[in-house]
């Protein structure tokens, strides 16, 4: 069996996903970069006596998070989860109409987990190197502005409160393993609550139970990214929920 | 044996099947017909556990058909069910790895017979030559029970007919076929057993040695059961003239 041709669909989606993303990570370092540079030559004046550039006392460096704002991280953070997160849509519907290829998945005499479990991990393996690759633009966007910005200029508190605050705390929670565990549950929330919600479409009434669960998921993972006040446990815990409804729906809810 | 007793299935408001009670031997071949809607395809549909029964049972053998005994149904429907990516090839490798009981002589014998490509995908194909393989996969599956649901749509008569003929050389004595179509013509020296669906009920079951024995034609057995009127063009036709006057 050609297994790679069978899964070829969702590995080239998951690599051009990784190429693409990677790409306009670059291009959001460099607009950071540039806004690092005009910031640091913003803390110099010309002197008139000795005609060179020289720190202005009074000059104050933006902190990084400003920085990373404006450089538009948060943005492709959300970009990049949406259309990952998506990806199971366009799969599952597909084994639909483009051909109606479910009818051979659902008679075939293997647990129909799997089909679930081929929905869920694309997207999960892509949210994982996408999550990854921010972590590398943030390590790096902190390693780049302490080596650049003069030692006088840099807010005190910088080295300290970077990782501790948004968004950075946000997206890359490392100072705390809890809260990690978290952003991983968020990561595989995302997709499972698209597969549930696309499966129970395609149920119609008898996804009703199903779609609901996908809705209570969504809510929890807005939630988490509007930082509404509630135990950060919830997130984990829908994840589980929002997953075993998946695997309880192919299993026991007619999708053909 | 599989067995359908009071079997009803609904879609939302409308009703699929009516307690639909019948049962295929195997050794069997059965042709289920039925005007648009009467219930065929819903029926195979939910052998296969595609539409959900609301009311009765389908047993395999005696018991609630379950995953691993879906290797003993096989099913093929002109509505392409199988992996466009995939070359016919890729799919017999695939089958095989699925279904133990894969007849590979089977297989090369009725791809040979169609002269399909085994390296050409299956998107690629035209709708006829998909139909024909997923006929030939499902011939193939070493399934026991092999469900037809209008399998040669987008094929000319001279591949359907060849086919049965075919067909009849290939099937074991133990291999039940239950073949849903409206060509009924064409299957009526192929079918040992005709079941009539109408409006989601099965209205009739016979054999076809029940016909000969009391001297019936397939074709106007059917008209009598279906209450076929026969002034029904004659109708129409003499009141589209009086409109047009």
């Amino acid at each position: 069996m050609n297994i790679v041709r069978t899964l070829k669909g969702r590995f080239a989606a998951v690599i051009i996903g990784i190429v693409l993303a990677f790409l306009s990570l670059i291009l959001i370092f460099i607009i950071y970069f540039t806004k690092l540079s005009d910031a640091i030559s913003d803390l110099y004046v010309l002197d008139s006596y000795y005609f060179v550039k020289v720190l202005a006392p009074e000059s104050t460096m933006p902190s990084i998070n400003d920085l990373l704002l404006q450089s538009g991280i948060v943005i492709w953070m959300v970009v990049t989860l949406s259309i990952s997160t998506s990806l199971p849509i366009f799969f599952i519907l597909r084994d639909y109409y483009k051909m109606n290829s479910i009818r051979t998945i659902m008679r075939l005499p293997i647990p129909k987990t799997f089909y679930y479990l081929d929905k869920l991990l694309p997207p999960v393996i892509l949210n994982s190197v996408l999550w990854a690759m921010q972590f590398v633009f943030f390590s790096q966007a902190e390693r780049v502005y302490l080596s650049e910005v003069p030692d006088v200029k840099i807010p005190a508190d910088i080295p300290v409160m970077f990782w501790s605050s948004a968004p950075a705390n946000n997206l890359c929670p490392i100072e705390s393993p809890t809260n990690m565990l978290v952003v991983i549950s968020f990561l595989i929330l995302l997709p499972a609550v698209v597969i549930l919600f696309t499966l129970a479409q395609r149920s119609r009434i008898r996804g009703i139970f199903s779609g609901l669960v996908a809705i209570c998921g969504g809510f929890v993972a807005l939630s988490y990214l509007m930082e509404f006040p509630f135990s950060l446990w919830i997130v984990p815990a829908a994840a589980v929920i929002v997953i075993i409804s998946g695997i309880w729906h192919v299993n026991r809810i007619q999708i053909v | 044996m599989l067995e359908m007793k009071k079997v009803s299935v609904s879609y939302g408001i409308s009703t699929g099947l009516k307690e639909v009670t019948i049962a295929f031997q195997p050794g069997e071949i059965v042709g289920i017909f039925g005007e648009n809607g009467a219930g065929k395809s819903t029926l195979m549909n939910a052998i296969l556990g595609f539409s959900p029964l609301k009311e009765g049972t389908i047993t395999l053998d005696g018991r609630k058909i379950r995953r691993k005994d879906l290797a003993r149904l096989s099913y093929a429907s002109s509505e392409h069910t199988l992996f466009p990516m995939l070359t016919a090839r890729d799919h017999k490798e695939f089958f095989q790895s699925m279904f133990p009981r894969f007849i590979s002589k089977r297989y090369d014998f009725l791809m040979n017979f169609f002269a399909l490509p085994q390296d050409l995908v299956v998107r690629s194909m035209s709708s006829g030559q998909q139909n024909q393989l997923e006929t030939i996969l499902a011939l193939s599956q070493g399934a026991d029970y092999i469900l037809l649901d209008e399998p040669f749509a987008g094929n000319d008569i001279f591949n359907r007919e060849d086919f049965y003929k075919v067909l009849l050389g290939l099937l074991e004595p133990t291999e039940c076929l239950i073949l849903s179509t409206h060509l009924i013509e064409e299957i009526k020296h192929f079918v040992g057993r005709v079941v009539l669906l109408k409006k989601t009920k099965v209205i009739a079951d016979r054999s076809c040695e029940w016909l000969e024995e009391n001297g019936l034609d397939l074709v106007s057995w059917m008209r009598d059961a279906y209450h076929y009127d026969e002034q029904r063009v004659g109708k129409t036709l003499q009141a589209f003239q009086e409109d047009k006057e």
